[in-house]
């Protein structure tokens, strides 16, 4: 898919950028990614997608706007409360970029209707508020074997992990059962960092910039300003990925 | 001795993010942090039923205790247990 001269200007600082080059931006242009979920993760994670110039982006959300989002959740202004999340980030995201496809899915994902909303993407990127919507959307990237780029946060701290089916361990293999579902308490910055990071993956992942962050889990602690890497390793019982 | 790398409020609790420690398994391993390491109890539980860790994820080299054998998982010289909550938001 060759560049056009206005996104070869667009795009000029990163397609400098040696391991990156060209091919790296022809294969943004060819990726469909699906954000699943426009709040604090979504937030960060669509900008940068966007601004990278991943050729498709869905964004996947049924929730409507209120004003205790707005410490994090960046892509949504005071004026948009009420509005849902998915008409917000679309009108942003096209504002930002408009040489590329922007979807907005107002839809509650569920196990009917996962596999149907992930149809022809080329990766998911977690940016959920819960475990269980990220359970269905595990088990759906393992079926359409396609990567999974999981981030979660709760007040100063954060996770991400990137997922390869069959490759690499999948959620359930490190978090076997779905905590109690309770309210988070988020400081702002969390999902900016760790979309950030999620943003990254996706980039590297399709510019096949190799060190992903695949059989590691990151875990960030931005009180202690620390990032320690986990080895994690497949479960052969995984009740969603084992043999 | 083992290798138990803490995360989040677990390292809060022990003041930091790494200790070695002797133990043949994890259930010594629960017992013997629970009973150093007083401000860590209410999180890591002295509970008997390794259902009751659901809320906290213990990996062994990197495989969740919940595959292997809970709290009877054994433990050998230079395993590296990490320790941390499991977190959803986002």
């Amino acid at each position: 898919m060759t560049l056009t001269n206005r996104e070869l200007k667009r795009y000029d600082r990163q397609i400098n950028i040696q391991e990156f080059g060209r091919k790296g931006q022809e294969n943004l242009k060819k990726a469909h990614v699906v954000v699943a979920g426009a709040g604090g993760l979504g937030s960060s994670v669509s900008l940068y997608l966007t601004a990278a110039g991943i050729g498709h982006i869905s964004v996947i959300d049924h929730e409507t706007i209120e004003l205790s989002n707005l410490n994090r959740q960046i892509l949504h202004w005071e004026k948009d409360i009420g509005k849902s999340k998915v008409e917000s980030a679309v009108e942003k995201l096209t504002q930002i970029n408009s040489d590329i496809e922007i979807t907005g899915i107002k839809e509650k994902i569920n196990e009917e209707n996962v596999l149907k909303l992930l149809k022809g993407a080329d990766a998911v990127v977690d940016c959920m508020d819960n475990f269980r919507t990220r359970f269905i959307l595990n088990d759906a990237i393992l079926k359409l074997e396609i990567p999974f780029f999981h981030g979660a946060c709760y007040g100063f701290e954060g996770r991400a992990t990137t997922i390869i089916p069959k490759k690499t361990p999948c959620l359930r293999c490190i978090i076997p059962k779905s905590p109690p579902e309770r309210k988070v308490p988020i400081m702002g910055t969390t999902p900016g960092t760790i979309g950030t990071i999620q943003a990254t993956e996706v980039i590297k992942f399709f510019a096949g910039i190799k060190l992903l962050l695949t059989n590691k889990l990151l875990i960030y602690d931005s009180r202690y300003l620390t990032y320690d890497l986990i080895k994690i390793e497949r479960n052969p019982k995984c009740p969603s990925c084992g043999d | 001795m083992v290798t138990v790398r803490l995360f989040a409020v677990f390292r809060d609790a022990v003041g930091k993010k790494q200790v070695i420690i002797p133990a043949k398994d994890i259930r010594e391993l629960v017992e013997s942090l629970n009973s150093k390491y007083e401000k860590i109890v209410p999180f890591l539980t002295k509970t008997t039923d390794p259902l009751v860790l659901e809320d906290t994820i213990i990996l062994v080299n990197g495989r969740s205790i919940w595959f292997l054998d809970g709290l009877e998982t054994k433990l050998k010289e230079e395993d590296v247990v990490s320790i941390f909550p499991p977190i959803g938001g986002g």
